[in-house]
């Protein structure tokens, strides 16, 4: 047994500072105080689990503590025996649970910052307690991920990184400062204990080399590592300060100092910028030379406006010019003087009439102070006083002194005095010293200029002065006041301030009076000091008189009156009614243009609606002989197929052919079907209810055409053939119906369609059955036009009038254009209309049919041309 | 991209490759590798170069810059530590000398130039080659010499052990130049002009043991031929990226 507590002392003699150990070592000596010896080996009497004893902040911690066999038989002890104990306090028995016969738990919810003994204790027979073995529970927090890394390189030291930890984790927790390039990895630098945020890495830094580093913290409760940060080290590095060689002056320039320096040696790789401050040497403050003046690499600098013969200080310190990396440490301070300059004031001096027994001399004695650094510019070498008299020569004296003593006669003397120094001489000071019988002879209403100067023992102080008059009196004249400016409401008045010599006193205001023709006068009070006044609320293109008084003490005196008019307008108003209202007008133009244009086909249709021309007519061509080749005349007519516009003539309700009887001609054209074809006043593709249906007419060219909302007169062709039979003479005879346009004949794709029929016989019949919406021949020679035109008939005449009716409707609601026939062209009828429509495409093919009969034949009723600018004559 | 690529001539404002290397590219920017996308489409020159070796920090905003000032820097640089490298490798070839006693301190001493394995010295041919050539051939001298540096260290600690200053310097030098190879590889990654293949194993720890069992005299030689060496080489490099470097010479 004392073997056992020698170990155990030793081991707290030489570990008790580390942490883990300590943990052990308390453990030990429970094991010691509650073991059996069994021969060599210590048998502790119960274990608790866990052995780890670093819990988390906030976090639960259950402990159980198993009791051996051994000591439970020897004890006589069970689970239940077990208490537990953090440091001396008993664990309040809530928090115990008994596992099982040897086992017993307790539970810290919540644990808060805690660092202490857990023992584990039984209690035995006779309320004896042991402690039978015990952990340290410390609790704490896992580290928190580093942030803020950041590394600076002191020019010749190595790389120091420092970070921000985060929060206090409460537990040793080890900082390890990883670095790597992309070639090799570097040594860890773990940062030490007393500077946890902190670390200086083992290598010398290589500049121009990307390196990448992060830092790695860790404690019991767990590891994190930072970001990386990925840095050329020359971008982190802070240089050696430069050192100030010299701070010379320049003879040439008394407001300039040069300063020179050396350089950190890693100058001859990058580019510095420097930053210079100095200030004179009492003053506490620096004055900075502008960065932009420094911003390169240089070992000397001049730095101006310095004020003469004055001692600054300067110091120095560099960067790397693109602002990477940090500003060096200040350099030492190093000073230099400006040279001198001559002095920039003369010194005030005064005179000392001194007792003098001497007729007709008296003593003068001059005295003045030396001037001040900064006016002396430099040191003062000697002062030069000149004495004048009265329209006589003069004498110099040169002293080094501050005074002189010379003898006068009693005349007027003018004395100067001037301050010397190596550069030059200053401005002279004159003083006055009046006649030994000088009396003073004042008058009234003169301006005195008074001036006392102290005199002290050392010399003269800073003379005062101050104007003054015996006795004021008004002016002798008023000032004379003008307009500098005039406006609608408002004029600016200005004015001279009276000579002295009329002013007889001082100026204490001005009165200004101003009237129209017919107003009152009105007075304004000016301030003396002010030269310009401005009158508001005039009245505009109004004639004012205006007119000034200058008042002294004493009274005042009216100057001169002034007439100005006020104009009519302002400065501008006129342009500001003017500007607007034609630039609204231009707006409104070319609004109106704008609309014009973008309407125009509305407006023509309303204001010129395009009337086809019967005397243009050329139906006088027209022969029923003519074969049906003359649908390809519109190849001519309409030679690109552009079509801008269709309209549909408005059919009213007193037409002599209204809507309805479409069901007549239809009947008729039943009829014309089974007796023959052909039988019809029509003309070509619109021969079939041309009778009894409202007419379209095609326009121009390719112009729209356009829809006669009024009905107009036109022509109709009178032929007495018939069928097959040719007229003996052909008639023409010039209508005066008013009956409007059939809309077939203002559906120029409905012809140019039917050209189709004859240049691409068949490709089309759907197409140019719907366009022509009237019974075409028929191609095919299987089925004769008879037979479809009564299939179709019998099947639905109904639906065929009403799709007569949905066609016009469509015409009316929509223009076709000749983009919109293009893609009416593209779009099979049939799928575009319907079933309702097969009827009538059955019906269109029959046309093509009945062209086939008629082959032979002499087509009498079709006209040979369609004329531009005419009609399709029903 | 071909050697013609690289003419030096100099329009007083960039460099004849550069203006080449940006129409060719279209200086369209540097594509990033992005996931999924593979072969040529996702190699753009990004993707060529290691990130690390370029001026880091922000890769968001790098994501629609221009490559050109990217390579700019790039070149800049590495010529920037080819020239340190070059003080650095006069500073060591001086105290190389003042360790080893004479003849190597007496002026007018001129040991022969003996072959080194695995490293040549800079020929004077080479002046004709292409710029892309020569940093190839640099990078390959480059790569050569951190394990003669470490044999030459080896044996200075034998001969001079306490020559500690010495010894670092060796220590920094075959770091350094590794460095400084690695850069004039991406480099010439960025540019297109891959150097070539996998280079044979160095035979360092043979010249090692043959000069060890030759003599002191020989592995002073031997050190003093390496620390040249490095010395030409650094210098050569730095010269063959200062054409590159804008700036350079016309």
């Amino acid at each position: 047994m004392p073997t056992q507590i020698l170990q155990i002392a030793f081991i707290q003699k030489y570990l008790c500072k580390m942490f883990t150990l300590q943990t052990w070592i308390v453990q030990a000596l429970f094991i010691f105080l509650t073991t059996e010896s069994i021969g060599e080996l210590i048998v502790p009497c119960a274990h608790i689990h866990p052995e780890s004893s670093v819990v988390q902040l906030g976090s639960n911690f259950t402990a159980v503590c198993v009791l051996k066999e051994k000591c439970m038989d020897d004890y006589h002890v069970t689970a239940n025996d077990i208490f537990w104990k953090t440091g001396r306090v008993p664990v309040p028995y809530e928090q115990y649970s008994v596992i099982n016969r040897t086992a017993s738990s307790v539970t810290f919810p919540n644990i808060t910052l805690i660092n202490a003994l857990l023992t584990c204790n039984i209690r035995m027979f006779g309320q004896i307690n042991r402690s039978v073995y015990g952990i340290r529970i410390i609790s704490g927090l896992p580290p928190e991920k580093p942030k803020n890394l950041s590394c600076i390189v002191n020019e010749g030291k190595k790389m120091m990184c420092q970070w921000d930890p985060g929060r206090e984790t409460y537990l040793e927790t080890n900082y390890t400062l990883k670095s790597e390039w992309a070639t090799e990895k570097f040594d860890d630098c773990k940062a030490k204990r007393d500077t946890p945020t902190s670390c200086t890495v083992d290598y010398p830094p290589v500049y121009f080399v990307n390196i990448e580093v992060w830092v790695e913290a860790e404690n019991a409760l767990g590891k994190v590592t930072s970001d990386h940060i990925n840095f050329d080290p020359v971008d982190k590095v802070k240089l050696n300060p430069p050192h100030i060689l010299s701070v010379n002056s320049s003879k040439e320039l008394s407001s300039i100092l040069k300063l020179t320096w050396t350089d950190s040696r890693f100058k001859s790789f990058i580019t510095l910028k420097y930053d210079i401050q100095y200030r004179t040497k009492d003053a506490s403050t620096w004055n900075q030379v502008p960065p932009e003046d420094t911003s390169s690499t240089r070992s000397s600098f001049t730095v101006q406006d310095l004020k003469p013969f004055t001692e600054y200080v300067f110091r120095i310190r560099c960067m790397k010019e693109d602002g990477k990396g940090y500003w060096s440490d200040w350099s030492e301070e190093a000073s230099g003087i400006t040279y001198e300059d001559r002095p920039s004031k003369a010194p005030n001096f005064w005179y000392k009439i001194e007792p003098s027994h001497a007729h007709g001399t008296r003593s003068i004695q001059l005295k003045w102070k030396t001037l001040p650094p900064f006016e002396a510019n430099g040191k003062i070498l000697d002062y030069e006083v000149t004495l004048t008299k009265w329209k006589s020569h003069s004498q110099n004296y040169t002293v080094k002194d501050t005074k002189l003593t010379v003898n006068l006669t009693n005349d007027r003397y003018v004395a100067t005095l001037t301050a010397r120094n190596l550069v030059g001489k200053s401005d002279a000071s004159v003083l006055t010293i009046p006649a030994w019988d000088f009396q003073g002879n004042l008058v009234e209403s003169k301006c005195y200029l008074i001036t006392v100067t102290p005199v002290y023992d050392d010399g003269p102080g800073s003379p005062k002065h101050i104007k003054a008059y015996l006795k004021q009196a008004a002016p002798s004249r008023g000032p004379t006041v003008r307009t500098k400016k005039v406006g609608k409401n408002e004029a600016v008045l200005e004015w001279d301030h009276l000579p002295i010599d009329v002013q007889n006193g001082f100026i204490r205001n001005y009165t200004i009076f101003y009237r129209t023709v017919i107003g009152n006068e009105i007075a304004v009070n000016v301030d003396s000091s002010h030269t310009e006044y401005t009158l508001s609320s005039l009245t505009s293109d109004t004639l004012y008189m205006v007119r000034m008084a200058a008042y002294t003490d004493e009274g005042g005196k009216d100057g001169p009156e002034f007439t100005f008019t006020t104009p009519k307008f302002a400065q501008g108003e006129i342009e500001a009614i003017v500007v607007p209202v034609c630039l609204a007008f231009l707006l409104t133009t070319l609004l109106g243009v704008l609309f014009c244009f973008n309407k125009r086909d509305l407006i023509k249709k309303h204001i010129w609606p395009n009337v086809p021309d019967p005397s243009k007519s050329h139906i006088a061509q027209w022969s029923p002989h003519t074969p049906p080749r003359h649908f390809n005349s519109k190849d001519q007519m309409y030679p690109d197929g552009n079509f801008t516009d269709v309209s549909v003539v408005e059919i009213e309700a007193n037409d002599k052919k209204p809507f309805p009887e479409d069901l007549k001609s239809l009947d008729l054209f039943k009829k014309e079907k089974v007796n023959t074809e052909g039988h019809s006043s029509g003309i070509g593709g619109s021969s079939c209810m041309s009778s009894s249906r409202p007419s379209i007419s095609s326009s121009d060219e390719n112009e729209s055409a356009q829809n006669t909302s009024s009905t107009v007169q036109y022509s109709t062709v009178v032929h007495s053939g018939y069928r097959h039979q040719v007229p003996s003479v052909q008639v023409f005879s010039r209508s005066e119906s008013t009956q409007p346009l059939l809309d077939s004949e203002e559906r120029p794709e409905d012809l140019q369609l039917v050209d189709n029929v004859d240049g691409s016989d068949g490709i089309l019949p759907r197409q140019r059955y719907f366009k022509q919406n009237c019974s075409q021949h028929e191609t095919s020679p299987d089925i004769s036009h008879f037979e479809r035109s009564q299939q179709v008939s019998s099947v639905n005449e109904e639906d065929f009038v009403r799709l007569k009716q949905q066609q016009i409707s469509d015409h009316i609601s929509q223009p076709y254009g000749s983009g919109k026939m293009k893609m009416f062209q593209e779009v099979p009828a049939v799928d575009a209309f319907g079933p309702g429509i097969e009827g009538q495409v059955e019906r269109f093919e029959t046309v093509g049919m009945e062209d086939a009969v008629d082959e032979g034949m002499p087509k009498s009723y079709l006209p040979q041309t369609v004329r531009r600018g005419g009609y399709m004559p029903q | 991209m071909s050697g013609a690529l690289f003419s030096l001539s100099w329009n007083g404002t960039e460099p004849a490759w550069l203006k080449n290397w940006r129409i060719q590219s279209g200086a369209s920017g540097f594509r990033k590798s992005e996931p999924g996308r593979s072969g040529q489409e996702a190699r753009g020159w990004g993707a060529l170069i290691p990130p690390l070796l370029f001026p880091p920090e922000d890769p968001q905003a790098d994501s629609s810059a221009s490559p050109l000032p990217h390579l700019e820097a790039k070149i800049q640089q590495t010529h920037s530590l080819a020239r340190l490298l070059t003080k650095y490798a006069e500073q060591l070839l001086q105290e190389y000398v003042q360790h080893q006693g004479d003849p190597f301190g007496l002026p007018g001493f001129s040991p022969p130039r003996l072959p080194v394995a695995d490293l040549s010295d800079p020929a004077p041919g080479h002046a004709g080659l292409p710029v892309p050539e020569r940093l190839r051939l640099d990078a390959a001298a480059l790569a050569a010499l951190p394990p003669l540096l470490d044999v030459v260290r080896r044996l200075q600690g034998e001969l001079n052990p306490r020559a500690l200053r010495l010894l670092r310097r060796l220590e920094d030098a075959a770091r350094q130049v590794r460095a400084l190879g690695a850069a004039v590889e991406a480099v010439l990654a960025a540019l297109g002009a891959e150097s070539r293949g996998p280079r044979p194993e160095p035979a360092a720890a043979a010249v090692a043991a043959s000069t060890a069992s030759a003599g002191v005299f020989p592995a002073k030689v031997l050190g003093f031929r390496v620390c040249g060496l490095y010395l030409e080489w650094v210098s050569r490099t730095e010269a063959d990226l200062g054409q590159l470097a804008p700036g350079g010479p016309a």
